[in-house]
């Protein structure tokens, strides 16, 4: 299923008219808040646990050339096996390049967005390679043919009978919406193909630069499947994603699953160092990391708007955000979707394709209060639509309301005569009539305007 | 020498040449975290097993203490005799295998299967059908209730992960408040690959409903020796 941010404004209104999606979405995101808030209360330190964080995170961004080459050396001694890639279509180009010299006919996946980004499986398939996601959320979004919809939940918009009568036509079994029954019969096929895969990929939640080592958190068990059981071990890595050493984890592996999940811990947290001890035979025979640019270089050019790399893909802030909680996430059309996806898309695919997305906002700044790493990311979205007016990206009508308020601004007695029009104008109205507004009063009224206006209102303020 | 390293590496030295003007973190506040951490850590042996024992029970694993090592034996046999199940694998780790060894001389049927005396084209298939596992965890982590499995020094996760129910060792002693003293201790150079476990595995991908047993364990129960 091809999807693009150009589209975004279809996809919502699609979204919108969808009330079953609507209360899927609406569920899950108020359940996540409340568990999360009830957790963060539980810990006195957490404000200052993401300063840390963030203080962490800084560091690498600023040096993250010199934490690249101690990773890559670090891995190196371990038996790690560095790629580099430009671009998605270089990352592409080595997995297909491990498969074919390996002889890979099949591939396990845990879930990775990274690989979302780039586009693997779609490569994988067309090149007759069996390539079966094995994280719940991730296959059933597979079967049904669609990308994540959340970057945690990432089958959020389906309902429990969405998923029987998809495993029931894809799969061929009977009929059922018991989640544990559902649960079951994936475990059965996925045990199957873990045991008889060739290759197993995954993403990285972080990579370590001192230990040369990565790190996958989850609470599935399919993550350490898919790294010990196949003969081969790829994992996909944006190179934003290190940190300077194990004693740094601890900190993000508090803030992780409180906010992705609303868990105090993950169930695993696997560490992957390179190939196991051969004397006793398991595991992978060779394990590769692929170092991700993909346009993450370019972000970094902006010492503003390299903060949006920090993010460690919890998706705390889609579910905090009153613009997702309607519309769900396959309404941004990409991988990366809600308040973080909309700074990425514009900076990742370009002001052209990206140019709705940093309006995907209210700017009501509930994803900063969310996010564990401190993003401030309303301040980012301002940055982002303030480049998308100057590359000219904006309506000729938007550009001329505009440039009339920018000149009344500047006026201080011209603006103030201008703002008393609508309320002048509107006593023309019946009573209780208020104007229209395209767009926004199809669904509901507009408030009428003060007679008085807020000026005078505020004077009368003791 | 890979041409897009070179190229990625400076495009990043270029890139990273402005420094950003995002607040710095204060050494005052890193005290304050260090303290508040701290703080957290109960103030007695037996304070940290009750916090070990509350947070492996949230995240829905089983909780045992037992005197000394004599005592596992017939706790687990109790545990499993009534089910079907006559055979488990154990880690390769001295502690398991007499253990094992004393369940059979409870109940002859038993039989075990020590997970690295397989050669490793048997061992995914053999292990994928054994029901019950024996493994040794080298920490307990009290803040998470979670056990760390260091296999780069046995040689084998996979009974942790192919088994339904898996039956985990660990020494009191080896109770550690939290990770933050945890990845001190340890020794990353000898220990590169491990994992932490914290229960059975789990998904709520379906509408959240929470389901156990998603493709690892259906039941972790952990058994901690006091002496």
């Amino acid at each position: 299923m091809y999807t693009t941010p150009q589209k975004t404004k279809k996809y919502i209104k699609k979204a919108l008219a969808d009330n079953l999606l609507r209360t899927a979405v609406d569920k899950a995101t108020s359940s996540s808040l409340l568990t999360r808030k009830i957790l963060v209360d539980q810990m006195p330190y957490w404000e200052e646990l993401r300063l840390k964080a963030h203080a962490i995170k800084k560091d690498v961004m600023e040096n993250l050339a010199e934490y690249l080459e101690i990773f890559e050396s670090n891995c190196n001694q371990n038996g790690i096996t560095v790629h580099w890639a430009s671009d998605e279509h270089e990352a592409r180009d080595i997995i297909l390049k491990l498969c074919q010299d390996n002889h890979v006919k099949k591939i396990v996946k845990s879930k990775s967005l990274t690989t979302e980004e780039i586009h693997l499986n779609d490569t994988l398939i067309k090149n007759n390679i069996t390539t079966l996601e094995t994280d719940l959320g991730e296959y059933i979004v597979q079967l049904n043919e669609q990308i994540p919809s959340h970057l945690i939940i990432p089958a959020m918009h389906l309902s429990r009978g969405d998923v029987g009568k998809l495993f029931a036509e894809k799969l061929g079994v009977p009929y059922t919406e018991d989640p544990i029954e559902l649960l079951r019969i994936a475990r059965a096929r996925l045990r199957e193909n873990f045991l008889t895969a060739d290759m197993g990929i995954s993403g990285a939640n972080f990579g370590i630069a001192k230990s040369g080592s990565f790190c996958i958190v989850e609470n599935e068990a399919n993550a350490h499947l898919t790294i010990s059981l196949p003969r081969i071990h790829v994992a996909v890595m944006g190179i934003e994603k290190l940190i300077p050493d194990i004693q740094s984890l601890p900190y993000f592996l508090k803030l992780l699953p409180v906010s992705a999940t609303s868990q105090k811990s993950s169930t695993y947290v696997n560490f992957v160092g390179g190939v196991p001890n051969n004397r006793y035979g398991e595991g992978p025979e060779s394990v590769h990391i692929i170092l991700l640019d993909n346009g993450r270089s370019e972000i970094l050019n902006d010492p503003h708007l390299r903060e949006t790399l920090f993010c460690i893909r919890c998706g705390a802030c889609l579910n905090a955000c009153p613009v997702y909680q309607l519309t769900g996430g396959h309404a941004y059309g990409w991988v990366y979707m809600g308040p973080i996806g909309i700074t990425l898309i514009p900076q990742f695919l370009g002001e052209v394709e990206g140019k709705h997305a940093p309006y995907l906002s209210s700017l009501c700044g509930a994803c900063f209060e969310a996010c564990p790493m401190r993003i401030n990311i309303p301040h980012h979205l301002l940055n982002l639509r303030n480049r998308v007016v100057e590359k000219n990206q904006t309506k000729k009508i938007e550009k001329m309301v505009m440039s009339i308020w920018a000149y009344a601004i500047n006026r201080p007695k011209l603006y103030r005569l201008l703002s008393q029009i609508p309320a002048k104008l509107q006593q023309l109205l019946p009573k209780n009539v208020s104007f229209p507004a395209p767009g926004y009063t199809k669904e509901r009224a507009l408030g009428r305007f003060d007679a008085k206006g807020f000026r005078k209102r505020f004077i009368e303020m003791d | 020498m890979n041409n897009s390293r070179d190229k990625i590496l400076n495009r990043i030295r270029q890139a990273t040449s402005v420094a950003s003007d995002l607040p710095n973190f204060s050494e005052e506040t890193d005290h304050v975290l260090k303290q508040k951490i701290e703080d957290q850590i109960p103030k007695n042996d037996n304070a940290l097993l009750n916090q070990f024992k509350i947070e492996l029970e949230a995240l829905s694993a089983e909780f045992y203490l037992v005197r000394d090592q004599i005592e596992i034996p017939s706790l687990i046999h109790k545990i499993f005799k009534d089910s079907d199940y006559k055979k488990f694998s154990i880690s390769n780790d001295q502690d398991c295998q007499s253990i094992a060894k004393k369940i059979i001389e409870i109940d002859s049927n038993c039989s075990y299967i020590n997970a690295t005396d397989l050669k490793d084209h048997q061992r995914k298939d053999e292990l994928a059908n054994i029901s019950i596992a024996l493994v040794k965890a080298s920490f307990a982590v009290a803040d998470i209730g979670s056990l760390v499995f260091q296999y780069d020094q046995n040689g084998t996760s996979l009974p942790h992960f192919l088994s339904d129910c898996v039956f985990a060792l660990v020494e009191r002693k080896q109770l550690l408040p939290n990770q933050f003293e945890l990845l001190n201790k340890i020794d990353h150079n000898k220990s590169k690959n491990m994992v932490f476990m914290a229960g059975p595995s789990r998904t709520a991908d379906i509408e959240k409903v929470l389901v156990l047993g998603a493709h690892g364990p259906r039941r972790l129960i952990v058994i901690m020796v006091n002496e």
